[in-house]
Protein backbone atom coordinates (compact mmCIF):
# COMPACT_ATOMS: atom_id res chain seq x y z
CA UNK A 1 0.00 0.00 0.00
CA UNK A 2 1.10 3.29 -0.87
CA UNK A 3 1.64 6.43 1.43
CA UNK A 4 0.80 10.17 0.58
CA UNK A 5 2.93 12.38 2.63
CA UNK A 6 3.22 16.34 3.37
CA UNK A 7 6.19 17.72 4.21
CA UNK A 8 5.67 20.91 6.16
CA UNK A 9 9.66 21.50 6.28
CA UNK A 10 10.39 19.76 3.38
CA UNK A 11 14.19 19.59 2.25
CA UNK A 12 15.72 16.55 0.61
CA UNK A 13 15.37 13.16 0.38
CA UNK A 14 16.19 12.19 3.52
CA UNK A 15 13.42 14.22 4.97
CA UNK A 16 11.06 11.85 2.86
CA UNK A 17 12.68 8.84 4.57
CA UNK A 18 12.30 9.93 8.00
CA UNK A 19 8.78 10.79 6.94
CA UNK A 20 7.67 7.82 5.45
CA UNK A 21 9.46 5.34 8.46
CA UNK A 22 7.68 7.98 10.78
CA UNK A 23 4.10 7.06 9.07
CA UNK A 24 4.59 3.55 8.84
CA UNK A 25 5.89 3.39 12.28
CA UNK A 26 9.58 1.71 11.14
CA UNK A 27 12.88 2.45 12.98
CA UNK A 28 15.29 3.29 11.08
CA UNK A 29 17.10 0.07 9.69
CA UNK A 30 17.86 -1.38 6.82
CA UNK A 31 14.69 -3.26 6.45
CA UNK A 32 12.67 -0.42 7.36
CA UNK A 33 14.21 0.95 4.56
CA UNK A 34 13.49 -1.72 2.18
CA UNK A 35 9.80 -1.57 3.15
CA UNK A 36 9.51 1.40 1.83
CA UNK A 37 11.78 2.13 -1.33
CA UNK A 38 8.64 1.78 -3.89
CA UNK A 39 6.85 4.94 -1.97
CA UNK A 40 10.13 6.77 -1.58
CA UNK A 41 10.27 6.38 -5.58
CA UNK A 42 6.52 6.72 -6.24
CA UNK A 43 7.23 10.01 -4.14
CA UNK A 44 10.01 11.94 -6.34
CA UNK A 45 8.37 10.64 -9.31
CA UNK A 46 5.88 13.52 -8.94
CA UNK A 47 8.08 15.77 -7.61
CA UNK A 48 8.56 18.60 -9.94
CA UNK A 49 12.40 19.33 -9.14
CA UNK A 50 15.37 20.69 -11.41
CA UNK A 51 18.02 18.62 -13.03
CA UNK A 52 20.68 18.88 -9.96
CA UNK A 53 17.65 18.93 -7.03
CA UNK A 54 16.85 15.76 -8.18
CA UNK A 55 20.37 14.19 -8.56
CA UNK A 56 20.39 14.24 -4.75
CA UNK A 57 16.97 12.19 -4.63
CA UNK A 58 17.96 9.79 -7.81
CA UNK A 59 20.87 9.09 -5.50
CA UNK A 60 19.08 8.29 -2.52
CA UNK A 61 16.48 6.07 -4.41
CA UNK A 62 19.48 4.34 -6.65
CA UNK A 63 20.94 3.22 -3.27
CA UNK A 64 17.84 2.24 -1.55
CA UNK A 65 17.01 0.26 -5.03
CA UNK A 66 20.68 -1.31 -4.67
CA UNK A 67 20.62 -2.12 -1.16
CA UNK A 68 16.81 -4.14 -1.55
CA UNK A 69 18.26 -6.09 -4.28
CA UNK A 70 21.12 -7.19 -2.04
CA UNK A 71 18.71 -7.85 0.77
CA UNK A 72 16.13 -10.44 -1.76
CA UNK A 73 19.40 -11.80 -3.28
CA UNK A 74 20.61 -13.05 0.76
CA UNK A 75 24.13 -10.87 -0.88
CA UNK A 76 26.37 -9.07 1.77
CA UNK A 77 27.35 -5.46 1.05
CA UNK A 78 30.32 -5.08 1.10
CA UNK A 79 32.37 -3.37 4.26
CA UNK A 80 33.26 -0.01 2.84
CA UNK A 81 29.83 0.57 1.36
CA UNK A 82 27.75 3.56 3.16
CA UNK A 83 25.00 2.14 5.20
CA UNK A 84 22.04 4.27 4.57
CA UNK A 85 20.26 3.71 8.05
CA UNK A 86 23.53 4.92 9.43
CA UNK A 87 23.22 8.12 7.68
CA UNK A 88 19.22 8.56 7.90
CA UNK A 89 20.23 8.15 11.68
CA UNK A 90 23.11 10.53 11.72
CA UNK A 91 20.29 12.98 10.07
CA UNK A 92 17.96 12.05 12.47
CA UNK A 93 20.37 13.50 14.85
CA UNK A 94 21.11 16.59 12.03
CA UNK A 95 17.08 17.52 12.62
CA UNK A 96 17.14 17.19 16.48
CA UNK A 97 20.11 19.86 16.56
CA UNK A 98 18.94 22.01 14.40
CA UNK A 99 15.85 22.48 16.88
CA UNK A 100 17.94 23.26 19.30
CA UNK A 101 20.00 25.79 17.86
CA UNK A 102 16.42 27.41 16.66
CA UNK A 103 15.44 26.98 20.13
CA UNK A 104 18.25 29.12 21.47
CA UNK A 105 17.93 31.27 18.68
CA UNK A 106 14.93 32.70 20.55
CA UNK A 107 16.74 34.47 23.38
CA UNK A 108 19.94 35.85 21.55
CA UNK A 109 22.12 38.10 22.85
CA UNK A 110 22.55 42.11 21.74
CA UNK A 111 25.61 43.99 21.14
CA UNK A 112 25.54 47.53 21.29
CA UNK A 113 23.81 48.56 18.18
CA UNK A 114 25.80 50.79 15.46
CA UNK A 115 22.19 51.84 13.91
CA UNK A 116 21.00 53.49 16.60
CA UNK A 117 20.61 56.95 15.71
CA UNK A 118 22.93 59.03 17.76
CA UNK A 119 21.36 62.62 16.59
CA UNK A 120 17.91 63.67 15.96
CA UNK A 121 16.17 62.78 12.80
CA UNK A 122 14.65 64.28 9.62
CA UNK A 123 12.88 62.63 7.31
CA UNK A 124 12.39 62.88 3.73
CA UNK A 125 11.21 60.47 0.97
CA UNK A 126 12.53 59.05 -1.99
CA UNK A 127 11.89 61.90 -4.48
CA UNK A 128 13.52 64.56 -2.14
CA UNK A 129 16.64 62.39 -2.04
CA UNK A 130 16.57 62.12 -5.38
CA UNK A 131 16.31 65.31 -6.41
CA UNK A 132 19.33 66.11 -3.63
CA UNK A 133 21.61 63.65 -5.14
CA UNK A 134 21.09 65.03 -8.55
CA UNK A 135 21.74 68.61 -7.81
CA UNK A 136 25.05 68.03 -5.35
CA UNK A 137 26.92 67.73 -8.48
CA UNK A 138 25.26 69.10 -12.14
CA UNK A 139 24.51 65.63 -13.75
CA UNK A 140 23.53 67.33 -16.86
CA UNK A 141 27.04 68.00 -17.49
CA UNK A 142 27.70 64.09 -16.81
CA UNK A 143 25.25 62.65 -19.41
CA UNK A 144 27.80 59.96 -20.45
CA UNK A 145 27.94 57.33 -18.79
CA UNK A 146 31.63 56.93 -18.79
CA UNK A 147 32.38 60.37 -18.17
CA UNK A 148 30.34 60.15 -14.91
CA UNK A 149 31.71 57.16 -13.57
CA UNK A 150 34.53 58.66 -13.77
CA UNK A 151 33.91 61.83 -11.67
CA UNK A 152 32.19 59.23 -9.17
CA UNK A 153 34.80 60.17 -6.76
CA UNK A 154 34.46 63.63 -6.55
CA UNK A 155 30.77 62.93 -6.33
CA UNK A 156 30.77 60.44 -3.69
CA UNK A 157 32.48 62.94 -1.25
CA UNK A 158 29.96 65.62 -2.18
CA UNK A 159 27.10 63.67 -2.16
CA UNK A 160 28.42 62.20 1.10
CA UNK A 161 29.39 65.69 3.19
CA UNK A 162 25.70 66.37 2.46
CA UNK A 163 24.11 63.37 3.62
CA UNK A 164 25.89 63.84 6.57
CA UNK A 165 24.89 67.08 7.04
CA UNK A 166 21.64 66.97 6.33
CA UNK A 167 19.89 64.17 5.86
CA UNK A 168 19.24 61.35 8.17
CA UNK A 169 16.46 58.91 7.81
CA UNK A 170 15.19 57.54 4.63
CA UNK A 171 11.27 55.92 4.23
CA UNK A 172 10.91 52.85 2.22
CA UNK A 173 13.69 53.09 0.11
CA UNK A 174 13.37 51.09 -3.12
CA UNK A 175 15.83 51.14 -5.70
CA UNK A 176 13.88 50.66 -8.67
CA UNK A 177 11.99 54.18 -7.96
CA UNK A 178 15.42 55.22 -8.04
CA UNK A 179 15.99 54.22 -11.13
CA UNK A 180 12.40 55.13 -12.52
CA UNK A 181 13.17 58.75 -11.55
CA UNK A 182 16.94 59.13 -12.67
CA UNK A 183 17.50 61.01 -15.65
CA UNK A 184 20.07 59.25 -17.44
CA UNK A 185 21.48 56.34 -16.58
CA UNK A 186 24.79 57.80 -15.54
CA UNK A 187 22.26 59.28 -12.83
CA UNK A 188 20.83 56.18 -11.70
CA UNK A 189 24.63 54.41 -11.40
CA UNK A 190 25.79 57.49 -9.71
CA UNK A 191 23.40 57.76 -7.44
CA UNK A 192 23.17 54.11 -6.52
CA UNK A 193 27.01 53.70 -6.53
CA UNK A 194 26.46 56.56 -3.50
CA UNK A 195 24.25 54.94 -1.47
CA UNK A 196 25.99 51.50 -2.14
CA UNK A 197 29.70 53.05 -0.80
CA UNK A 198 27.81 54.65 2.15
CA UNK A 199 26.21 51.20 3.10
CA UNK A 200 29.87 49.43 3.05
CA UNK A 201 30.97 52.50 5.52
CA UNK A 202 28.31 52.14 7.61
CA UNK A 203 26.95 55.66 7.20
CA UNK A 204 23.91 54.06 5.92
CA UNK A 205 22.33 50.83 8.11
CA UNK A 206 19.73 48.83 6.58
CA UNK A 207 17.37 48.31 9.59
CA UNK A 208 14.10 46.40 8.73
CA UNK A 209 12.44 48.44 5.71
CA UNK A 210 14.29 51.61 6.08
CA UNK A 211 17.60 52.45 5.46
CA UNK A 212 18.80 54.80 8.40
CA UNK A 213 21.88 57.16 7.79
CA UNK A 214 23.78 57.50 10.73
CA UNK A 215 24.60 61.25 11.28
CA UNK A 216 28.53 61.60 12.79
CA UNK B 1 42.68 49.89 37.24
CA UNK B 2 42.08 46.16 37.15
CA UNK B 3 42.50 43.59 34.23
CA UNK B 4 38.74 43.52 34.57
CA UNK B 5 37.99 46.70 33.98
CA UNK B 6 40.33 47.21 31.01
CA UNK B 7 38.60 44.83 29.31
CA UNK B 8 35.09 45.70 29.90
CA UNK B 9 36.10 49.61 28.74
CA UNK B 10 37.66 48.17 25.58
CA UNK B 11 34.95 46.11 24.97
CA UNK B 12 32.26 48.48 25.98
CA UNK B 13 33.42 50.89 23.16
CA UNK B 14 33.51 48.42 20.88
CA UNK B 15 30.18 47.18 18.69
CA UNK B 16 32.07 44.80 16.88
CA UNK B 17 34.06 41.48 17.91
CA UNK B 18 37.22 42.72 19.15
CA UNK B 19 40.59 39.52 17.99
CA UNK B 20 41.60 37.70 21.30
CA UNK B 21 45.63 38.57 20.22
CA UNK B 22 45.23 42.37 19.84
CA UNK B 23 43.59 42.58 23.09
CA UNK B 24 45.82 40.46 24.75
CA UNK B 25 48.89 43.07 23.44
CA UNK B 26 47.33 45.61 24.49
CA UNK B 27 46.46 44.51 28.30
CA UNK B 28 49.57 43.26 28.03
CA UNK B 29 48.64 39.86 29.14
CA UNK B 30 49.11 36.09 27.64
CA UNK B 31 46.65 34.81 25.56
CA UNK B 32 46.81 31.63 28.14
CA UNK B 33 45.38 34.57 30.59
CA UNK B 34 42.47 35.65 28.76
CA UNK B 35 40.44 33.06 28.96
CA UNK B 36 40.53 32.92 33.25
CA UNK B 37 39.80 36.54 33.05
CA UNK B 38 36.70 36.18 30.50
CA UNK B 39 35.67 34.15 33.17
CA UNK B 40 36.55 36.27 36.31
CA UNK B 41 34.97 38.81 34.00
CA UNK B 42 31.48 37.44 33.50
CA UNK B 43 31.52 36.39 37.41
CA UNK B 44 31.66 40.56 37.83
CA UNK B 45 29.24 41.38 35.55
CA UNK B 46 26.63 38.55 36.01
CA UNK B 47 24.25 40.53 38.23
CA UNK B 48 24.97 43.87 35.48
CA UNK B 49 22.86 42.21 32.85
CA UNK B 50 26.04 42.33 30.41
CA UNK B 51 28.42 39.17 29.44
CA UNK B 52 31.17 38.59 27.40
CA UNK B 53 31.22 36.23 24.48
CA UNK B 54 34.30 34.48 23.82
CA UNK B 55 35.59 32.92 20.60
CA UNK B 56 38.40 33.69 18.07
CA UNK B 57 37.32 37.58 19.22
CA UNK B 58 35.66 38.31 22.12
CA UNK B 59 32.07 41.25 22.46
CA UNK B 60 29.86 42.60 25.00
CA UNK B 61 26.59 41.80 24.98
CA UNK B 62 23.16 41.38 26.85
CA UNK B 63 22.72 38.52 28.79
CA UNK B 64 19.97 36.05 26.99
CA UNK B 65 17.48 36.74 29.58
CA UNK B 66 17.09 40.28 28.67
CA UNK B 67 16.08 39.60 25.05
CA UNK B 68 12.72 39.92 25.12
CA UNK B 69 13.16 42.97 27.25
CA UNK B 70 15.36 44.64 24.23
CA UNK B 71 13.51 43.44 21.74
CA UNK B 72 10.03 45.02 23.20
CA UNK B 73 12.13 48.53 23.74
CA UNK B 74 13.79 48.73 20.31
CA UNK B 75 11.59 47.00 18.70
CA UNK B 76 13.84 44.17 16.75
CA UNK B 77 13.33 41.10 16.54
CA UNK B 78 15.50 37.80 16.27
CA UNK B 79 17.03 36.36 13.02
CA UNK B 80 15.26 34.13 11.07
CA UNK B 81 16.41 31.24 9.47
CA UNK B 82 15.13 28.59 7.16
CA UNK B 83 14.85 24.61 7.75
CA UNK B 84 17.99 24.30 5.80
CA UNK B 85 20.16 27.42 7.21
CA UNK B 86 19.60 25.60 10.72
CA UNK B 87 20.11 22.37 9.74
CA UNK B 88 23.59 23.64 7.60
CA UNK B 89 24.62 25.88 11.06
CA UNK B 90 24.37 22.99 13.17
CA UNK B 91 26.28 20.64 11.01
CA UNK B 92 28.85 23.43 11.38
CA UNK B 93 28.26 23.96 15.23
CA UNK B 94 28.31 20.56 15.93
CA UNK B 95 31.82 19.28 13.42
CA UNK B 96 33.42 22.66 13.01
CA UNK B 97 36.10 22.72 10.82
CA UNK B 98 34.07 21.06 8.08
CA UNK B 99 34.16 21.00 4.35
CA UNK B 100 31.06 21.54 2.29
CA UNK B 101 31.57 17.69 0.74
CA UNK B 102 30.94 16.78 4.53
CA UNK B 103 27.66 18.46 5.23
CA UNK B 104 26.31 17.67 1.43
CA UNK B 105 26.90 14.22 2.60
CA UNK B 106 25.25 14.48 5.94
CA UNK B 107 22.42 16.36 5.10
CA UNK B 108 22.01 14.40 1.51
CA UNK B 109 21.42 17.27 -0.48
CA UNK B 110 23.37 20.38 -1.68
CA UNK B 111 24.06 23.09 1.10
CA UNK B 112 25.57 25.31 -1.25
CA UNK B 113 22.75 28.18 -1.05
CA UNK B 114 22.88 27.82 2.89
CA UNK B 115 26.41 28.18 3.26
CA UNK B 116 26.34 31.40 1.32
CA UNK B 117 23.25 33.18 3.32
CA UNK B 118 25.07 32.13 6.62
CA UNK B 119 28.32 33.72 5.05
CA UNK B 120 26.03 36.71 4.03
CA UNK B 121 24.59 37.27 7.50
CA UNK B 122 28.50 36.10 8.82
CA UNK B 123 26.99 33.48 11.26
CA UNK B 124 29.95 31.45 9.68
CA UNK B 125 33.33 31.81 8.02
CA UNK B 126 35.68 29.69 5.86
CA UNK B 127 39.43 29.37 6.02
CA UNK B 128 41.15 27.35 4.08
CA UNK B 129 43.30 24.14 5.37
CA UNK B 130 45.82 21.71 3.27
CA UNK B 131 43.93 23.67 0.48
CA UNK B 132 40.59 22.58 1.61
CA UNK B 133 38.21 25.01 2.31
CA UNK B 134 36.20 24.14 5.84
CA UNK B 135 33.60 26.14 7.67
CA UNK B 136 33.41 27.31 11.18
CA UNK B 137 30.97 29.31 13.05
CA UNK B 138 31.69 33.00 14.39
CA UNK B 139 31.53 35.16 17.20
CA UNK B 140 28.09 36.44 15.82
CA UNK B 141 26.84 32.95 15.63
CA UNK B 142 27.32 32.85 19.67
CA UNK B 143 25.20 35.86 19.87
CA UNK B 144 22.33 34.76 18.01
CA UNK B 145 22.20 31.44 19.67
CA UNK B 146 22.18 33.30 22.82
CA UNK B 147 25.48 31.34 24.50
CA UNK B 148 28.44 32.80 25.47
CA UNK B 149 31.23 30.35 24.00
CA UNK B 150 31.03 27.27 22.11
CA UNK B 151 31.40 25.55 25.51
CA UNK B 152 27.60 26.42 26.17
CA UNK B 153 26.22 24.44 22.88
CA UNK B 154 24.01 21.64 24.24
CA UNK B 155 25.44 18.34 24.65
CA UNK B 156 24.09 15.93 22.10
CA UNK B 157 25.06 12.70 21.00
CA UNK B 158 26.07 13.52 17.44
CA UNK B 159 29.15 10.65 17.11
CA UNK B 160 27.05 9.45 14.59
CA UNK B 161 25.94 12.43 13.04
Amino acid sequence: MSFIITLDNYQGPFDILLELLQSKQLSITELSLSQITEDYIKYIARLELSLEEMNWFLLVATKLTYDKSLAVLAIKAEEDEPDLSETLIGYAKIREMSRTIATLAKQPLYCRDISTPRGPVELCSVQELHHIATTVTPMKQLAPADRAIKSKTKYLEQAREYFKNHIIKLRNFNSSEVLANSKSRADAVIYLLTLLDMLRNGQIIPQHNQLIIIKE
Amino acid sequence: MTNTGKLVAILFHSPNPLDRQKLCEIMQIKPSELGQLVKETNETLAPTGLIVVDNKSLLLVTQSDYANLIESFYQVAPQQLSQAALEVLSVIAYHQPISKIKIDEMRGVSSEQSIKNLLNKQLIEKSSINNQITYHTTTEFLKTIGINSLKELPLLDVQKA
